[in-house]
């Protein structure tokens, strides 16, 4: 494999502790090692650039069934809106919800190697993976949907948690995921009835377990399983006014809980797009930021991280394991509405959305999203997410990093809004002079979120023998431009994106693929009897489909890349 | 060679399975109402000759099989001595002997009869329509006239009701327009007949007291105001003529109709004494023939609760509600589980002399207890065999 030495970058790794040295970086046999040890390597001039690890986007709904219906019943996504056909690349096409080719072109252009996908319903895992194969360059594994599963629930409510330790171990392993993922706990399920949960202390129809025991559960689960990730949380009550309540309550669970993993992971919680969840109000009329109450609770506690979820103003699609809240979407803006409930398991919805910046309430919400970042501490554990596709598609996030580094940029969009007086006076943004450096922007995409995963022995950092991932970005720490634009472009075309060693992007134009791995948690537990027998029953009196069927084949997982986690031991 | 007599044969008459005995003189005819016939298997249990057998009786109640019928005789083993016609309490099972019905066995007083109790108190009855209603064997008859509420053509609504109202209308202020008697029934305006020489519309307006329902529209209708209705005690609605009673040969005393009745002028006494219990959770479900063959739909299909208020219970498969139970045994011969439905008479209600043996042993035979069975024994293919606990 070919040689390379990157010189003279700026280069940033927050795992590293680096900011901003000027440090030449070697590439050899698809790894990181000391510039002294490449001998005839192409040379790289990073000079008057910036130098950072791959990016790792944290939640992102990039493959699957939901992320397919979005395709499909959205054909006007593409028409007008796709990207021309570049060099020797495969077609490309969609905007909000793009074609598997584009989603991995796209996030090379930006310097990203690895998304995690949020949101896998366990019977459909075989078209996660199937996705998964069709998407070029960049890593991704895919978060299992458990908030809602009847197993669990049962499991929860009985206080059997070896038991659910071991079925999540086994739900894992047999849908090739990464992580436990849980959306509305109990809202998705009630949802089957046509039904909501809307605190944590709502209890699911039937079942009679409420989310908060469920998130306790899996919280305890979750670490005693000692998985890489932690639990990842998508609260009650998304999108409604007065919301941030639940969402301190739901936080609140978390206070005591200690980790146990090898990963090097520090929370036990991780609250996805917190940005819908930090509203105050009672109604659209008086709807108005709780950014501030949400931002001082997390930035005392340290067990706990969370991810973005900003708007981008754009016509985008949302999709979410979500159910009802979908419903509640489409019978707020009479757009089309696709629902698909999964048997035991979890509901989804989709439904377009415009988020019109001469709508008071998408200006709120895209300063909401801007301020969680500004108000945050440490932003290890503040990641750059627009929950894509439902706040903007992610390769808008070059313009959320323009945001978050230049408040001149976002002053002035502030003040071209229709209703800005109103906008100004619901938000707290105008006051925050605050703009993010580079190193915390490196936090925020790469070194943050890699560590939130625990995968940052392999990801998100340039430490020597780890694979080269690395993305060369035409910016200058010591030279910043005065043209915001400039710090967008930027970010959105790499100069270089080196994925495993090979140069993928060059100038911002896809050059060459490079295989891309399935991350996956290969978790063993003690042998479990009773799981093994409750999982026949079931899957021979509810499911559809055969236990043999159920499990994805060896096969189906293309380039496996597992993380091991041995509770036997 | 074998002999001509008697003579035996079997027939199917629309609903009806006709078994033949033709002795040189005389004709025997037991006559099987497949319209009535419930499945129940008293008959087979009470027949002395064990002619009568019980066979599928879901797919046959259902209509899901057009040949055959719920239970079976065999016309050769049979004695025509009419015990299961005394027995039936569908009034399913005939005995004619040439050609006229007969029971030789009780006229004789040989064997008793149901003291069937089911009676309707007509000074308590209101004529209502909800006895008629949840009959499930059609066993109300309800002899009361038809009301406009409907049938068109029926009595007036007025007539139901004893009104004292009065009519009066001022003959100085009526044009004789004829409005008032186009909307109602009560009123009737005549002309005389018209003649130039006066070149007026003079008449009457007659008025019946009992089509009049003090509805007041008339006063209102009237261009000239000419009327005026004073509306009187309207007292308790009126008996009409007619009754409502039971027909005792149809009634197989459910008690549906006396515990539904809201005057409670309907008293039945129930045939058998005893229990009935289902165990549902040994049902799977999905079934419901038993539901389907209950001649006193007792037995119901329980409703799922809303999400909310289940709590972790589902409800249950399977259920009966004892007021309404007969204790027949249809139920027990068509479900082709096992153990669910445990069947156990304890007494009857019979009047005449029960003391003979043959009386006794059908006696024991039916206070046998008795569930169903899945695997049942091989050489009696076509026939229900019950578990006997």
């Amino acid at each position: 494999m070919s040689e390379y030495i990157i010189k003279n970058g700026f280069v940033f790794d927050p795992l590293l502790g680096i900011k901003g040295e000027k440090k030449d970086i070697g590439v050899k046999d698809g790894k990181i090692v000391d510039a002294s040890e490449v001998k005839k390597g192409k040379v790289i001039d990073a000079s008057g650039k910036t130098v950072m690890a791959g990016g790792v986007d944290i939640h992102t709904h990039c493959v699957g069934p939901k992320v397919n219906i979005g395709r499909l019943m959205r054909p006007e996504d593409k028409l007008f809106r796709s990207r021309v056909k570049e060099g020797n690349t495969r077609v490309q096409m969609g905007f909000a919800v793009p074609s598997t080719f584009a989603t991995g072109y796209e996030y090379a252009r930006m310097g990203y190697v690895y998304a995690n996908e949020a949101a896998m319903p366990p019977l459909d895992s075989p078209h996660i993976h199937e996705e998964i194969r069709d998407t070029p360059i960049i890593d991704i594994s895919a978060m299992p949907v458990l908030g809602n599963n009847w197993f669990q629930l049962e499991y929860l409510k009985n206080k059997e948690f070896d038991n659910n330790a071991a079925y999540t171990a086994w739900l894992l392993n047999a849908t090739k995921g990464f992580g436990i993922k849980c959306v509305n706990p109990g809202g998705s399920e009630a949802w089957g009835w046509g039904m909501n949960c809307t605190t944590i202390h709502d209890p699911v129809p039937y079942f009679d377990i409420t989310p908060a025991e469920i998130i306790k559960g899996q919280m305890q689960t979750n670490e005693e399983l000692g998985l890489p990730h932690s639990l990842h949380i998508h609260p009650n009550n998304i999108g409604n006014p007065g919301n941030y309540e639940t969402t301190l309550d739901t936080l609140k669970l978390a206070e005591g809980v200690k980790t146990n993993n090898k990963f090097g992971r520090d929370q036990v919680l991780h609250n996805t797009h917190l940005q819908f969840h930090s509203y105050d109000g009672t109604g659209w009329g008086d709807f108005c930021s709780a950014s501030q109450q949400v931002m001082d609770y997390v930035n005392k506690q340290k067990n706990i991280s969370f991810d973005l979820g900003c708007v981008t103003f754009d016509e985008t699609t949302t999709m979410t394991a979500d159910g009802p809240f979908e419903y509640h979407l489409q019978m707020l803006n009479h757009l089309k509405w696709a629902n698909s409930d999964v048997e035991l398991e979890t509901s989804s919805g989709i439904v377009p959305y415009v988020y019109d910046p001469k709508i008071k309430v998408c200006d709120i919400q895209w300063a909401i999203g801007l301020e969680l970042a500004l108000l945050a501490k440490d932003h290890m554990r503040c990641h750059l997410t627009t929950d894509h596709p439902n706040a903007g598609p992610f390769f808008r996030y070059p313009r959320i990093i323009k945001w978050l580094m230049s408040k001149k940029s976002r002053d002035s969009l502030l003040h071209s809004f229709k209703w800005a007086d109103k906008v100004i006076d619901a938000t707290i943004l105008e006051s925050l002079d605050r703009e993010l450096n580079l190193y915390e922007i490196a936090q925020m995409t790469r070194a943050g979120t890699a560590k939130c995963l625990g995968i940052s022995d392999m990801y998100g950092s340039l430490r020597e023998g780890t694979n080269a991932n690395i993305a060369i970005y035409n910016i200058n720490p010591e030279d910043m431009p005065s043209d915001p634009e400039l710090i967008e472009k930027a970010f959105a075309e790499t100069a270089y994106t080196i994925k495993d060693g090979v140069i993928v992007v060059e100038n911002g134009k896809v050059v060459a693929t490079t295989p891309n791995y399935t991350v996956w948690t290969h978790v063993r537990v003690p042998d479990n009897p009773i799981v093994d027998h409750d999982i026949r029953e079931k899957f021979a009196k509810y499911y559809t489909v055969g236990l043999e069927n159920y499990m994805v084949f060896d096969e189906h997982v293309h380039n496996p890349r597992a993380i091991e986690v041995d509770t036997t031991a | 060679m074998k002999s001509l007599f008697p003579k035996y044969s079997k027939r199917q008459e629309g609903c009806f399975t006709i078994m033949e005995q033709k002795l040189l003189k005389q004709v025997n005819n037991l006559i099987l109402d497949n319209s009535r016939c419930t499945g129940c298997g008293i008959c087979a249990d009470s027949c002395p000759e064990e002619a009568i057998s019980v066979g599928p009786v879901g797919a046959f109640r259902r209509g899901a099989i057009e040949y055959g019928s719920a239970v079976q005789v065999d016309e050769e083993k049979c004695s025509y001595c009419g015990v299961c016609t005394v027995m039936c309490p569908f009034n399913a099972m005939k005995l004619e002997i040439d050609g006229e019905p007969s029971l030789p066995i009780v006229e004789k007083e040989g064997f008793p009869v149901y003291d069937k109790l089911a009676e309707i108190d007509q000074e308590k009855c209101v004529q209502c329509t909800k006895c008629e209603n949840v009959c499930p064997r059609e066993a109300i008859v309800r002899e009361v006239p038809v009301f406009e509420g409907t049938d068109r053509c029926g009595l007036k609504k007025a007539e139901a009701l004893r009104s004292e109202n009065e009519f009066v209308y001022n003959e100085d202020k009526c044009t004789f327009c004829g409005l008032c008697g186009e909307i109602c029934a009560a009123i009737d305006v005549t002309r005389k007949p018209i003649s130039a020489e006066t070149g007026e519309v003079t008449g009457e307006v007659k008025w019946n007291p009992k089509l009049c329902d003090g509805c007041l529209l008339c006063a209102e209708i009237c261009p000239s105001e000419a009327i005026e209705v004073k509306k009187g005690k309207i007292s308790k609605r009126k008996k009409n003529k007619g009754k409502v009673h039971i027909d005792k040969e149809e009634c197989c005393t459910c008690r549906w109709c006396a515990i539904s009745c809201p005057t409670q002028a309907i008293t039945v006494e129930k045939l058998f004494e005893g229990e009935i219990e289902f165990h549902a959770e040994k049902c799977p479900g999905g079934c419901s023939t038993c539901v389907e063959v209950c001649p006193a739909n007792a037995i119901y299909v329980p409703t799922p609760k809303s999400p909310a208020d289940m709590h972790g219970e589902i409800e249950p498969n399977i259920a009966v509600n004892k007021e309404f139970c007969i204790l027949c045994g249809a139920c027990v011969n068509a479900c082709p589980g096992e153990d669910i439905i445990v069947l156990k008479r304890t007494g009857l209600r019979m009047k005449g002399k029960e003391d003979s043996a043959l009386f006794k042993s059908v006696k024991e035979k039916l206070l046998t207890s008795r569930t169903s069975k899945v695997r049942e024994s091989k050489d009696e293919f076509g026939e229900v065999e019950v578990k006997a606990l």
